[in-house]
C-alpha cells in the first residue's frame, strides 16, 4: 500500500530544514566599532559608513558607538582587557595611550594588513612613526605599526577675511610679520586672538603656535619620541613661554580669557567677530563652515621665524584606528579599517569638513574656500616634512594644562614653566 | 509656654526666608534657563522666558540621549534600592533584636565599609567585576551600590529596631510568631518612618552616583549624572539644553524628597544620631 | 532614659544619655539604647538573616578594600601584571607635591563644607530659642534641596552662575560693582573661594535643619532654670542650647567632613577637575587622574589608603572627644 503520509512528513521536514538552515548558516557576525565622531555631521557620516560596510558584507552587523575623546581614553584600556570590548577602536597616539596598550598586549600590530592593503602609501610614510611602537611598547616611533589614521590635523590661524581687508592686512610670511600683525589689530581697537584657557588644553595650541616656529623639527621630534638627549629646557621653548606672557600683557587675548571655555565662549567670541583670529586646529573647519559658510573665514599656517625654513606647525595624522587583540574577527576588522581609511572615505571626510590624511585631489577643491585653505595648509606642512606634535603626547595632560594656566596667570615665570614641564616629562617616562 | 511675638521672631523668620531662598533660587534659575532660547542668555537669570521652549527638553531627551540615560538610571536605581532594602531589613533586624556570637565583630566590619571612601575601592572593584565577567552590564552598577546601601541600611535599621521595646517582640513570640513572622508582621508596620527615610536616602545616593558609573559604564549604560557631566562637544555649546537635562535629572529626587520629606528629615536627624 | 518627646513639628528620639560605661567604641558609635535583650531567636537564625547581604557586601566592598590595600604595594597599570615594589608608592606619595597640594585643598574645603555651615546653623538656631515656628515645613523643604541634588547638577548650575557673562557678574554690574566682576572659576585667587562657597551652599541647609530640630527637643525646664539664675539670651544659648546640641553638631561635623574629604563630582564638573592650574585640585580627583589617565593604578591605591586613614582617624578622634566631654558633663 502506498502510504502518502511519510512522504508528506519528509517533504515538510526538508522544507523546514531548508528554511531554517540558511538563516542558521547566515549567523550574523558582529563587528563592534568605537570612534570619537560625536559631532552631528561626523556621527551621521559614521553611520553611513557602517551601513555601507554592512551592505557590502551580508551577515555582518556593525555596531558603532561614538565616545567623547577624554572618555574613550579612560574607558578603552579597561574595555580592551575584557571580553565584550570593541573590535575596532580609535586609539589615542602617544605613550600613555597607545604605548600602554601595546605594552599590555591589548592591540594587534598591523604590519601584515598594511602590506596586504597597501596602507604604507596612504599618507606620507614618515607619518606612520606616530602610530608605531616597538613590540614591548618601550620605544615610540619605531617598530610595528599599531594604528591607521584617516584624518589629519594642522593647527593654524583662522581669520575673518573681511576684517583683514578692512585693516589692509595680508597673510604674514615670517613670524615677526605675524607679531606685527597682532599689534596692528590691537592698535586698531580689536582683539587679535580668540582664546580661552578655562579648559586647559587650548593653551597647548596657543603655546605651541609660538614654540614651533621658533624651534626645529628635530628638537620636537626628539622630545616627543623620547630620544637620547631630548629635553624641554632649551632656548626656543623658553622664548616661546616669554612671548606667550608678552601676548597676555599686550592684550592680544580677550578680557577674562582665563574664564572662557573652548566649546562655548571661545567659539562664540570668534563667530561674533569679537576677535579677528583664532589659533586652533583644523577640526573646527566643519563647525565654522556650518556656522559661517565657506567664504568668510580663511586659514593659514603660522609662518616660521626664517622664511627659508619649513613652516613647522602642530599637526599630524588624526586619531588612528586599531584592532583589539581579543577580537574574534581581526581580518574583518582590518577590512573595516581599510574601508574607512581608504580613498572613497577620504572624499566623504572632506565633505563633512574633515581633513583627510590622504592627499586630496586638487580638482575636488574650490580655491578660496575655508576647506581649501585647510587642505592646502596640511599639504604644505606634510610635503615639507614640517609636521609638529602635540606636547601632551610626551607630557601628562593634567600637568601640562596646569602649568600653562599658571604661566598665563603669571603665577610662575617662564623659566619655572619650562622647568615644570621638564619635570613632568621626566616623571612620566 | 506661649510664644510671644518678639521682634526676634520676625528677624528669625526673615533670616530663615533669606537662607531658604538662597538655597532654592539657583535651581529656579536653571529651571527657567531650561525653557529659554540661547539668545536670551543676556537677559538676566530670573527673567521669564519669552517663549516656553519645550523643544529644549525634547532635544535633551533625544538628541542628547537623556532619554536613554534616564532609562538607565531607572534600571539601576529601582533594583538597587529594593534589593538593598530587603537585605538591610533582614540584617538590621538580626543585629537589632538578636544576640549571637560575633555580632560586634560583624558590625565593625560593616562599619568599615561605610567609612572607607568609595574612591579608594574603585580600582580593585573594577578588576573584580572584570573577573566576574560583569563589566559593562547593569549589574556592575547595581551590585556595588547594593552592597554599600546594605551596609548603611543595616546600621540604620539596627538602631531603629533597638529602640523597639523587647516586650513587643516577646509578645509576638509568645503568640507563636517565628522570627521571620516577627519581622514582617510585627516590626515592619511599626517602622514606616525609618523605612521611608532610608528609602529616600538610598534612592538619592544611588540616583546621584557618579564615580562608579563614570568608571564602569560604557556609553550605552550611562546614567544621568555621567551623561550630564560628559555632555561636552556637541551640546556643550547649548547651555539651555544642558539646563533641561539637569532639571530632568533633579526632578525625580526632588519630588521623592518633597513627598517624603517629613519622614525623611525626622528619620535622618534621629537615625543619624543613633548611627 | 529613652525620651520620646512630643512632636513639635519635628520629633527627635534622644538616644539614651545613660548608656552605661561606653568604653567600647562600637557601643558609642551605635548608640546602644537597651541592654540585655532576651534572645528570642536561636543564634543560627541571626546568621541566616545576615548572610545574603553580608555575602554581597563581602564580595563587592570588603574584598576590594583588602585589594586596595594590597595593590598599594605594587606598581600596576590597572590592566597588566602588577609588580611588587614594597613601600615605594608611599615614599613617592609623601614626596609628591601634587598630593600635598590636594590634601591641603581638602582641608581648605573643610572650612567651607563643615565649619561655615555649622556656624551658620548655630547662628540661626540661637535666634530660635524656645520659639515655636510656623511654616517650618516650607523652610525645611527648601533648605535641604542643595543637599539632595547631585553634585553634578550643582556644578553645572554654579558654573553657569559664575560664568564671565553669567548672572553673578550681571548683578555686580547692575549694582555698580563691575570692577569686582571677573571670571571667577578661571581666576587663580578666587576660584578656590568660589568653589568653597558652593560647598557652603550645599551643606548649610543640612546643618540648620539638624540643629533646629535638635534645639526644639531640648528640655524646657533647663531654660526655665537658667532664667531663674538670671541668664540672658546669649547665656541661655551658650549654656543650655549649645550643650544640648552636642550630638547634632557631632553628626553634622562627621557628615560634612567626610564630604569635604571625598570631594570629587563637584570638582570634576565645576572646575574641570582642579580649577585653574591646580588651585582646586583635591585628592579624589588626583587619585582618579593618576589611575585612569596616567595608568598609575598602584600609586593611586596608595593615595586611596592614605585618604581613608585620614578620614577614619579624624572621625574616630572627634567622636571620642565628644563622648568624653559628654560623659564628663554627666558627672
Amino acid at each position: 500500500m502506498f502510504k502518502l503520509r511519510p512522504f508528506v512528513i519528509a517533504l515538510v521536514a526538508v522544507l523546514v530544514v531548508l528554511a531554517v538552515a540558511p538563516a542558521a548558516a547566515q549567523e550574523t557576525t558582529v563587528l563592534t566599532v568605537w570612534d570619537v565622531w560625536t559631532r552631528d555631521v561626523e556621527d551621521a557620516m559614521g553611520e553611513e559608513l557602517a551601513a555601507e560596510f554592512e551592505a557590502a558584507h551580508p551577515g555582518v552587523d556593525v555596531q558603532r558607538t561614538a565616545y567623547l575623546f577624554d572618555d574613550l581614553m579612560t574607558t578603552l584600556p579597561l574595555a580592551l582587557s575584557d571580553e565584550g570590548g570593541p573590535d575596532v577602536a580609535a586609539v589615542n597616539q602617544g605613550r600613555t595611550s597607545m604605548g600602554a596598550l601595546v605594552e599590555a598586549g591589548l592591540i594587534l600590530p598591523l604590519n601584515e594588513y598594511a602590506d596586504e592593503y597597501g596602507w604604507w602609501n596612504r599618507y606620507a610614510p614618515v607619518l606612520h612613526a606616530r602610530n608605531s611602537f616597538t613590540e614591548d611598547g618601550s620605544v615610540y616611533g619605531e617598530g610595528n605599526m599599531y594604528g591607521m589614521s584617516n584624518t589629519a590635523e594642522v593647527v593654524g590661524a583662522y581669520y575673518w577675511k573681511q576684517a583683514f581687508a578692512d585693516m589692509g592686512l595680508e597673510i604674514p610670511t615670517t613670524f615677526a610679520e605675524f607679531e606685527t600683525l597682532l599689534q596692528t589689530i590691537k592698535d586698531a581697537g580689536h582683539t587679535p586672538l580668540a582664546f580661552g584657557s578655562l579648559d586647559g588644553w587650548p593653551a597647548i595650541h596657543e603655546y605651541s603656535a609660538i614654540q614651533h616656529p621658533l624651534s626645529t623639527v628635530q628638537a620636537i621630534d626628539d622630545f616627543i619620541f623620547r630620544r637620547e638627549g631630548a629635553t624641554f629646557v632649551d632656548d626656543a621653548n623658553l622664548l616661546a613661554a616669554q612671548k606667550l606672557v608678552e601676548w597676555v600683557d599686550a592684550g592680544y587675548f580677550p578680557d577674562g580669557f582665563e574664564g572662557m571655555d573652548y566649546d562655548n565662549a571661545t567659539l562664540q567670541t570668534f563667530l561674533n567677530q569679537d576677535a579677528v583670529m583664532w589659533i586652533t586646529g583644523s577640526w573646527m573647519t566643519s563647525v565654522l563652515v556650518e556656522q559661517a559658510g565657506e567664504e568668510g573665514i580663511g586659514f593659514f599656517v603660522i609662518p616660521p621665524a626664517d622664511p627659508e625654513d619649513p613652516p613647522l606647525a602642530i599637526g599630524g595624522v588624526g586619531i588612528p584606528f586599531g584592532i583589539s587583540a581579543r577580537s574574534a574577527n581581526p581580518d574583518l576588522a582590518a577590512e573595516y579599517i581599510d574601508f574607512i581609511t581608504g580613498p572613497d572615505t577620504a572624499a566623504r571626510l572632506l565633505e563633512v569638513g574633515f581633513l583627510p590624511a590622504a592627499p586630496v585631489d586638487p580638482s575636488a577643491l574650490t580655491e578660496g574656500t575655508l576647506t581649501a585653505d585647510t587642505v592646502n595648509a596640511w599639504n604644505l606642512i606634510s610635503s615639507k616634512n614640517a609636521v609638529g606634535h602635540y606636547l601632551d603626547w610626551a607630557v601628562p595632560l593634567d600637568d601640562l594644562n596646569a602649568s600653562l594656566q599658571e604661566l598665563l596667570a603669571k603665577q610662575i615665570t617662564p623659566e619655572e614653566f619650562v622647568a615644570q614641564v621638564q619635570e613632568a616629562y621626566e616623571g612620566a617616562a | 509656654m506661649t510664644a510671644r511675638r518678639q521682634p526676634q521672631t520676625y528677624i528669625t523668620y526673615f533670616l530663615l526666608t533669606i537662607f531658604t531662598l538662597l538655597a532654592v533660587l539657583p535651581f529656579v534659575g536653571i529651571l527657567l534657563l531650561s525653557f529659554k532660547d540661547t539668545s536670551e542668555l543676556g537677559n538676566g537669570a530670573f527673567a521669564l522666558p519669552q517663549v516656553w521652549r519645550w523643544e529644549n527638553y525634547v532635544e535633551a531627551w533625544q538628541g542628547a540621549r537623556f532619554g536613554d540615560y534616564f532609562q538607565n538610571s531607572v534600571i539601576v536605581v529601582i533594583p538597587a534600592v529594593l534589593i538593598a532594602l530587603v537585605l538591610a531589613l533582614m540584617s538590621g533586624y538580626a543585629f537589632g533584636t538578636m544576640r549571637f556570637r560575633g555580632d560586634n565583630v560583624l558590625l565593625l566590619l560593616i562599619l568599615l565599609g561605610l567609612m572607607v571612601p568609595f574612591e579608594a575601592v574603585i580600582i580593585p572593584l573594577w578588576q573584580l567585576l572584570g573577573t566576574l565577567h560583569l563589566r559593562n552590564t547593569y549589574w556592575a552598577l547595581i551590585l556595588p551600590q547594593v552592597a554599600l546601601s546594605f551596609a548603611f541600611g543595616t546600621f540604620w535599621l539596627r538602631a531603629h529596631f533597638k529602640g523597639i521595646p523587647a516586650d513587643l517582640i516577646d509578645a509576638a513570640v509568645v503568640d507563636g510568631c517565628g522570627s521571620w513572622g516577627v519581622l514582617w508582621r510585627v516590626l515592619l508596620p511599626l517602622s514606616t518612618p525609618a523605612l521611608l527615610s532610608l528609602i529616600v536616602l538610598l534612592f538619592m545616593w544611588t540616583w546621584n552616583e557618579f564615580l562608579l558609573v563614570l568608571v564602569m559604564a560604557g556609553g550605552d549604560l550611562r546614567t544621568l549624572p555621567v551623561g550630564l557631566a560628559l555632555l561636552r562637544g556637541r551640546y556643550a555649546t547649548n547651555i539651555t539644553v544642558m539646563a533641561a537635562g539637569a532639571t530632568m535629572m533633579s526632578l525625580p529626587v526632588i519630588i521623592i524628597y518633597v513627598i517624603f520629606q517629613r519622614h525623611f528629615i525626622r528619620g535622618l536627624v534621629s537615625g543619624a544620631l543613633k548611627a | 532614659m529613652a525620651g520620646e518627646i512630643q512632636e513639635r513639628g519635628l520629633a527627635v528620639r534622644q538616644p539614651s544619655s545613660l548608656s552605661t560605661r561606653s568604653q567600647s567604641l562600637l557601643a558609642r558609635l551605635s548608640g546602644e539604647t537597651t541592654l540585655g535583650r532576651r534572645p528570642h531567636a536561636r543564634p543560627y537564625q541571626a546568621y541566616l538573616f545576615i548572610l545574603p547581604g553580608l555575602l554581597l557586601y563581602l564580595v563587592f566592598v570588603l574584598i576590594p578594600i583588602v585589594n586596595t590595600f594590597r595593590y598599594s604595594f605594587y606598581e600596576w597599570t590597572g590592566f597588566s601584571e602588577p609588580t611588587y615594589i614594597g613601600l615605594d608608592n608611599y615614599t613617592n606619595l609623601f614626596r609628591d607635591k601634587d598630593f600635598w597640594t590636594a590634601i591641603s585643598h581638602n582641608f581648605f574645603f573643610v572650612i567651607f563644607y563643615t565649619i561655615l555651615p555649622i556656624l551658620l546653623g548655630l547662628f540661626l538656631t540661637s535666634l530660635l530659642t524656645r520659639q515655636r515656628l510656623r511654616g517650618m515645613v516650607f523652610f525645611r523643604t527648601g533648605l535641604f534641596i542643595p543637599y539632595v541634588m547631585s553634585p553634578v547638577v550643582v556644578g553645572i548650575i554654579w558654573r553657569w552662575l559664575f560664568a564671565l557673562d553669567g548672572p553673578i557678574n550681571h548683578v555686580l554690574d547692575a549694582v555698580g560693582l563691575s570692577s569686582v566682576a571677573r571670571p571667577w572659576l578661571g581666576d587663580f585667587t578666587f576660584a578656590p573661594y568660589a568653589t568653597g562657597l558652593v560647598g557652603t551652599w550645599i551643606e548649610y541647609g543640612l546643618c540648620m535643619v539638624i540643629f533646629i530640630a535638635g534645639a526644639q527637643s531640648i528640655n524646657e525646664e533647663l531654660y526655665d532654670t537658667a532664667i531663674v539664675f538670671g541668664a540672658n539670651a546669649w547665656q541661655q544659648f551658650r549654656y543650655v542650647t549649645l550643650p544640648g546640641l552636642r550630638q547634632q553638631i557631632l553628626v553634622a561635623f562627621v557628615i560634612t567632613f567626610i564630604a569635604a574629604m571625598r570631594l570629587f563630582d563637584l570638582i570634576f564638573v565645576l572646575t574641570s577637575g582642579g580649577g585653574p592650574g591646580k588651585t582646586t585640585l583635591v585628592t579624589s580627583v588626583l587619585l582618579y587622574t593618576e589611575a585612569f589617565n596616567q595608568n598609575h593604578a598602584g600609586y593611586a591605591t596608595s593615595m586611596a589608603v592614605v585618604l581613608t586613614v585620614i578620614i577614619l582617624v579624624v572621625s574616630v578622634v572627634v567622636t571620642r572627644l565628644q563622648a568624653r566631654s559628654e560623659a564628663e558633663e554627666l558627672v
